[in-house]
This record gives structure tokens, sequence and C-alpha cells, in this order.
């Protein structure tokens, strides 16, 4: 640190020069450096704000904060409106029955069937078939949940005893 | 609504009336003086006054200690200050350079307008600092970071001490320190400049 770093430190908090007060005589830079307080203090400004200043201000700010009021309303409003509806859309909304059922757009399970689940809910061993029941099929889709909007059957339409599928969940084939 | 409930709103609206009416007087004042000091401008040093008026009596709640409502007025004017001063900043350069862009520019010091070119001249014997030297300052008072102007003009303008000016600058005294230090080796040299 230089003595006139020290100098524009000690000027700038208004502390005294003391034993830097001869350098601070000597060095031009510190001397302006120390002129500089007193001008600042005397370019400050009388500033008279005009009359009715305060009933201005007062009517102003009133009007200012009638308007933000209403303005805070509308907009809680308008969101909370906006809200609704976003949920109204999310509970509405339901996988299109035609695409749910296509079988065309089922992938071929992985599962193979050896004997029909709604018949005997036990699995027996049997000789591998390819058929595939639909239900299960329905049940692979919607298992898939990253092509699926909802993760979910919707289980007021099945009427099926769901015994079968409890096959799937303990992990053996049905 | 309950009646607890009623009466509390009714007291909010009530204690909000009252606060507006006591700041709107010496306290705005104050608060236009050094808002017209770091502005230069008496529409802009008017509409900060407001503003932090307004701000003021729809944050009540954050008022702690009433007897401190002026500092804390204050405080806020001078937020509001700041905020005008790093706008006009930021308009400046990203539409400065746009021809026909009047709005980017700063508006004109009154300051200036009114001080330099105005007053009568006083005699050499009574002026402290020439009204060229002046004119030069306030325009290179311009020119220094916001943070740096608000600690020069509040520290030796309005002759606050370093905690008063950290309180309302909203930082410590330690960067209030610096900023004064900075501001003031930084006006030297633009000023030496000129």
């Amino acid at each position: 640190m230089t003595e006139c770093d020290i100098v524009a430190e000690r000027v700038a908090l208004g502390d005294p020069l003391g034993d830097l007060a001869e350098h601070a005589a000597s060095c031009a830079r510190c001397r302006r450096l120390a002129a500089l307080p007193a001008e600042l203090g005397a370019a400050r400004s009388v500033a008279d704000p005009g009359l009715g200043f305060s009933a201005r201000l007062t009517a102003g700010a009133q009007q200012r904060i009638a308007q933000r009021r209403r303005r805070r309303i509308a907009g809680a409003l308008a969101s909370t409106l906006a809200a609704a509806a976003a949920v109204m859309a999310v509970v509405a909304r339901q996988p299109a029955p035609g695409y749910a059922l296509d079988p065309s757009l089922f992938p071929r399970p992985a599962v193979r069937l050896s004997h029909d689940p709604w018949q005997d809910p036990e699995p027996t061993p049997a000789k591998p078939t390819h058929d595939v029941d639909p239900d299960v099929r329905t049940l692979v889709h919607f298992a898939r949940y990253e092509r699926a909007p909802h993760a979910h059957a919707h289980w007021s339409r099945i009427e099926k005893p769901l015994a079968p599928y409890r096959m799937l969940f303990v992990g053996g084939e049905p | 609504m309950s009646i607890t409930g009623a009466l509390e709103v009714a007291s909010r609206a009530d204690a909000r009336g009252r606060l507006l009416g006591e700041l709107a007087g010496a306290p705005a004042r104050k608060g236009y003086g050094i808002a017209y000091d770091l502005l230069g401008n008496r529409a802009e040093a008017e509409e900060a006054v407001q503003e932090a008026l307004v701000r003021a009596c729809e944050s009540i709640g954050d008022l702690r200690e009433p007897a401190a409502a002026t500092a804390w007025f204050l405080r806020i004017v001078t937020t509001m200050c700041l905020r005008t001063l790093r706008r006009r900043r930021l308009r400046h350069a990203l539409f400065g350079w746009l021809p026909g862009r009047d709005d980017a520019e700063p508006p004109p010091r009154d300051d200036i307008a009114e001080r330099v070119h105005a007053e009568p001249e006083p005699a050499p014997a009574d002026a402290l600092v020439s009204r060229e030297t002046l004119a030069t300052m306030l325009r290179r008072l311009d020119e220094l970071p916001a943070q740096q102007r608000a600690a020069l003009v509040l520290r030796y303008g309005h002759d606050l001490p370093v905690p008063e000016v950290a309180e309302l600058l909203g930082v410590g005294q330690a960067t209030a320190k610096t900023h004064l230090v900075r501001g003031l080796a930084r006006l030297r040299d633009l000023m030496e400049e000129s």
C-alpha cells in the first residue's frame, strides 16, 4: 500500500492525515483528492420540490396503491382461473378407447401364454403357444408407461376377475 | 370475514393512511433532496420519492420500529434512485448506439442548468468552487458506478456518517468505505482527464 493509497483512505473516511500530512501537501494527486470532499459538499443543491409537493405526493401515492391493488386482484383471479382450467383439463383427459383397444397398435408381448388364464388362473405346465390373450396384450400395453399418457388402466372398464393379472405381479407366467 | 379480521384490515388501512401522511411531509422533502442530488433531474427525483412512498405503504409490515420510519423511508428512496441510475445506464448501453433513440440518453441535469447557468455568479472570494469546476464535477459524477456515486453524494453532499451511508445503501460499513475510497479516487482521475 503506497502513501497515496493511505492518504486516499484517510481522506475518504474523514480521518486525520497525521504523519502523512506532509506527503499530502507535497503530492499533487493527493492534494487534488483531499480537495474533493469540500468540492462535493459545495455541489450539494438545496432542492425545493415546489408548492403542493406533499399533497401531490399523497394523491399520487394513493392513486398508485389503489391501481396496484386492483391489478393484483385481477392477476390473482386470472391465475386462479388458469390453474382451475389446467386441473380440469388434466382430470377430464382420458385416452381414446379406439386407440387403447386397437390390437394392431399393440406390440406382441414377450410373454408366451400356455393356457387360457380366464379358464384356469393357476398355471399348468403346457407346451408353448403363440396365442396371446387380448386382455394380457392390453395389460402389457398399459404397462408400457412411456407410451401411454395414463400409466394406469380404467378399472371401471375391467369386468373380468383380476386373478390372472396377479401372476404378472408375482413374476410367474400366466 | 370475522370481526377480528375486519378490525385488523381496518387498522392496517388506518396505519397505512397515517404512515402516508407522516412520510409525505418532512421525510419526503429530505428524500427529494437526496434523490435530486443523486439523479440530477427534478421529474425523476419526484418519481423516485413517489414510488418509495408507495412501496413504504405497501410494505408497512416490514417496519419493525415506527420511530425508524424516516430512515427506513430514506433507504427505500436511495434504493429507487440506484435502480433508476442502473436502468438509465443499461438503457444507454443497449440502445445508445441506435440513431434517433433520444430516450436512451440520460435526462438533462436540471441541477447544472439551475445552479451553474441561472444563479448569479458569486463574488470570487465567496465561491468555494468555480461554476466550471462544479459543472464538470456534476457531469463526471454521472460516469461513476451508481453505488460509488451515491456513497459520495450521501457522505460529502449530505454530511452523513459512514454507518448511515452504509444503512441507506443497504450494504455493510466496509463496503460503504470501499465505495467511498474508490469513488473519490475515480472522481479525481476523471476530473484530471477533463
